[in-house]
C-alpha cells in the first residue's frame, strides 16, 4: 500500500467543511486535525512560532477527546487572538 | 429496501413526505417543503436523512419540517423545524445550531438608491472603518463579568441603557430583545470569556451588513405597514451571537451527550444529543441558549448603531432625519417555548427552528402591536449577488409548520467547493461590473460566499409562497456587501 504523504485533506460537505486527517497513531491524528482546521482560517506558511500553550483534555472515548481538543483550540484561538501551528502529545 | 428517496411521497407540489414506516423509530413523519427543482438539488445530501433522524426526537409532535432551504448540518438539517411538546419533550442544541440565535436585522431609511449612487462608496467605505469584522476579531465593546452577566440576562434594554441604539429599536426585535428565561449562570466560563470582547462585531462566514434597494413590491399593503416602497435604501445586518453562542453550543452537546444516556434516550445520530425539555440539563440549556440569544440581539443593535453613525458621517445629517429605523430583527436559530393550536387544542410546545424563521401571521401575540394586521416582518438574506426578500407570517404557517418558514437561499457548494472554482478576487470585479460594491476582510472567504454557491433564493421565496407558510411582501437587491 502506498504511504499516505498528506497530513490532511480537506473535505467538501454543504454543512461547512469537513477534514480528514491521517496519522500513524492516534496522536499524529490529532495533531493533523488542528493543522488542518487551523489551515482553514489561515495559511500555516504565514505563522510564526512565538508561544506555547498547554492544553488539557479529557474525553470519555476517542471522539468525544478529539471533538474537545479541536474545541479547546477553537476558544484558545477566539479569547488569545492565537493560530496553532504544531502540538505535540505529552501521553 | 427502498431508499428514501424513492420513498418520498409527493402531496402537493410544494410539500412531500417522508412516510414514518421509512425508519423504524420515527414518531411521526419528515414533512418537506419543496418544489422539484429545490427537490432534486436537497436529494444530494444526507439533508433528508436527517429529517427522518429527528423525527425520533421523542415528544416530537405532528411532523420533523424542513424548510425549501434545507441542507446537510450538524445533527438536524439546516432550515429543519421540530415542535416537541413542552412536558413530554426534549431539547437539542443540534436543532438550535452553533450559532444561537443568528439572525437578520433590517433598517429603512427615508434615501432613495437613485439618489445617493455617488455616496455609495463613501457608504461602504466608512462601514468597512466602523465596523469590526472576520473570524474571532475583538470588539469596540469591552466588557468586565458583571457587564456580560448583565447583557445576558436583559438583551437590548441593557444596550440601549449603555447609549447604544434607539429606545424604539427593542419593540421591533423578536421578543423586544430579552428572551425569557435567560440564566447566567448556566453559561460556562469559556462563554463569558469569549464574549467579553465580542458585542457590536460582524464575525465572517455568511455574516454580512448589505446596503440595498428596494426593488419590487408584492404587497403594498404590508410593505406600507413595515414602512416599506420601491426605490427605497435599506441596510441589512445579518449576524449571531459570535463566539459566546458557539462556546455555548459547544458546552452543552458534551452535557446532553451525557444526558441521552442517563435518560435512556434511543437515537439514530450522536448529533441528535438532547435531554428532556424538565431535566436539569434541559433547563440548564434553555437558560444558557437564552442568554446567547440577547447576545446576538444586542450585536445585531449594536451593529446598526455603529452602521446610523457611518451613515451620518457620510451624510451630515442625523441617524433620525436619515430615517434609519428598524423594521424587525429575526433570529433563524433557537429553541422557543410556543403556545400553538394543534387538533382544534391549545398546548404549550418547544419549537426548534434551525436555519427558519418565525412566520407568524396576523394577531399573534408576540409580534408588535404595529404589525398585528399584516403579519411578523420575516427577513430573508440572499446572496451577494440576487436579492433578499422581506416576507410577513401567515395563519397558513400557524397551521402547517408551526408558525416557521425558510431562512435564506441555502448552500448548493461546500466551502471548500466553491473556494476551489471561484476566485475571490475576480468575483469581486464581477459583482462590481454590475453595480454591486465589495469590501470583505479576506478573498477566500469571499469566494466561499459567492452567489453560485447558494440555492436561487427566488425558488426558495416562491415555495413558501405556494406552500402558504410565508407571504411576499417586498424584494430588495444588493448594492453593497461589507462581509468578514
Amino acid at each position: 500500500m502506498n504511504e499516505i504523504q498528506k497530513d490532511f485533506v480537506i473535505i467538501n460537505h454543504t454543512a461547512d467543511v469537513g477534514i480528514e486527517a491521517y496519522g500513524k497513531t492516534p496522536e499524529e491524528i490529532f495533531v493533523n486535525m488542528a493543522k488542518g482546521m487551523f489551515s482553514l482560517i489561515t495559511d500555516p506558511e504565514s505563522v510564526s512560532e512565538e508561544i506555547c500553550f498547554d492544553v488539557n483534555i479529557k474525553g470519555e472515548d476517542r471522539d468525544s477527546l478529539l471533538i474537545n481538543w479541536l474545541n479547546e483550540l477553537i476558544y484558545l484561538y477566539d479569547t488569545e487572538n492565537v493560530v496553532f501551528k504544531n502540538s505535540k502529545s505529552r501521553n | 429496501m427502498a431508499t428514501l428517496n424513492e420513498q418520498l411521497e409527493k402531496i402537493n407540489d410544494y410539500m412531500y413526505r417522508i412516510p414514518q414506516t421509512y425508519k423504524q423509530g420515527m414518531r411521526v413523519p419528515g414533512i418537506i417543503f419543496v418544489n422539484e427543482t429545490l427537490l432534486g438539488l436537497a436529494k444530494k445530501d444526507q439533508a433528508f436523512e436527517q429529517v427522518a433522524n429527528v423525527a425520533f426526537l421523542p415528544g416530537i409532535i405532528k411532523a420533523s419540517f424542513a424548510m425549501p432551504d434545507i441542507h446537510w448540518g450538524y445533527g438536524f438539517p439546516i432550515g429543519g423545524v421540530a415542535a416537541v411538546d413542552a412536558e413530554e419533550g426534549v431539547i437539542s442544541p443540534g436543532g438550535v445550531g452553533f450559532d444561537i440565535s443568528c439572525g437578520v436585522r433590517l433598517l429603512r431609511s427615508k434615501l432613495y438608491a437613485d439618489e445617493i449612487r455617488d455616496k455609495l462608496e463613501d457608504i461602504m467605505n466608512a462601514l468597512s472603518v466602523d465596523i469590526p469584522k472576520g473570524v474571532g476579531i475583538k470588539g469596540k465593546i469591552k466588557l468586565n463579568k458583571d457587564q456580560m452577566t448583565a447583557l445576558m440576562k436583559k438583551g437590548v434594554s441593557w444596550a440601549i441603557s449603555q447609549g447604544y441604539g434607539w429606545e424604539s429599536d427593542a419593540e421591533f426585535t423578536e421578543e423586544k430583545g430579552c428572551f425569557d428565561g435567560a440564566d447566567p449562570s448556566r453559561v460556562s466560563e469559556h462563554a463569558y470569556k469569549r464574549g467579553l470582547e465580542q458585542p457590536g462585531t460582524l464575525g465572517a462566514g455568511n455574516h454580512f451588513i448589505e446596503l440595498q434597494e428596494v426593488t419590487e413590491i408584492f404587497n403594498e399593503k404590508a410593505a406600507g405597514v413595515f414602512g416599506l416602497h420601491k426605490g427605497q435604501l435599506c441596510i441589512m445586518i445579518h449576524s449571531g451571537s459570535r463566539g459566546v453562542g458557539h462556546q455555548i453550543c459547544t458546552d452543552y452537546v458534551k452535557i446532553m451527550d451525557a444526558a441521552i444516556k442517563k435518560y435512556n434516550i434511543n437515537l439514530p445520530d450522536r448529533q441528535l444529543a438532547c435531554a428532556p425539555l424538565k431535566s436539569k440539563e434541559g433547563k440548564d440549556y434553555y437558560g444558557a441558549m437564552a442568554c446567547a440569544a440577547n447576545y446576538a440581539w444586542v450585536n445585531r443593535h449594536c451593529l446598526a448603531h455603529w452602521v446610523r453613525e457611518s451613515f451620518e458621517k457620510v451624510f451630515k445629517k442625523s441617524a433620525e432625519k436619515l430615517g434609519l429605523t428598524l423594521v424587525y430583527d429575526v433570529s433563524h436559530n433557537i429553541a422557543r417555548i410556543e403556545e400553538h393550536i394543534i387538533n382544534g387544542q391549545k398546548r404549550r410546545v418547544c419549537v426548534h427552528r434551525k436555519g427558519a424563521t418565525r412566520s407568524f401571521g396576523r394577531l399573534q401575540k408576540e409580534i408588535p402591536a404595529a404589525y398585528k394586521e399584516s403579519g411578523q416582518p420575516v427577513i430573508i438574506p440572499g446572496d451577494m449577488g440576487r436579492a433578499s426578500y422581506v416576507l410577513a407570517g401567515t395563519e397558513t404557517a400557524m397551521k402547517e409548520s408551526f408558525g416557521s418558514t425558510c431562512h435564506g437561499a441555502g448552500r448548493l457548494m461546500s466551502r471548500s467547493q466553491a473556494k476551489k472554482i471561484i476566485e475571490g478576487s475576480r468575483l469581486k470585479r464581477e459583482l462590481e461590473d454590475r453595480g454591486i460594491i465589495v469590501k470583505a476582510g479576506k478573498m477566500s472567504l469571499l469566494a466561499e460566499e459567492a452567489p453560485e454557491a447558494y440555492k436561487d433564493v427566488n425558488e426558495v421565496v416562491e415555495v413558501c409562497q405556494g406552500a402558504g407558510i410565508s407571504e411576499k411582501v417586498a424584494k430588495l437587491r444588493p448594492l453593497g456587501a461589507l462581509k468578514g
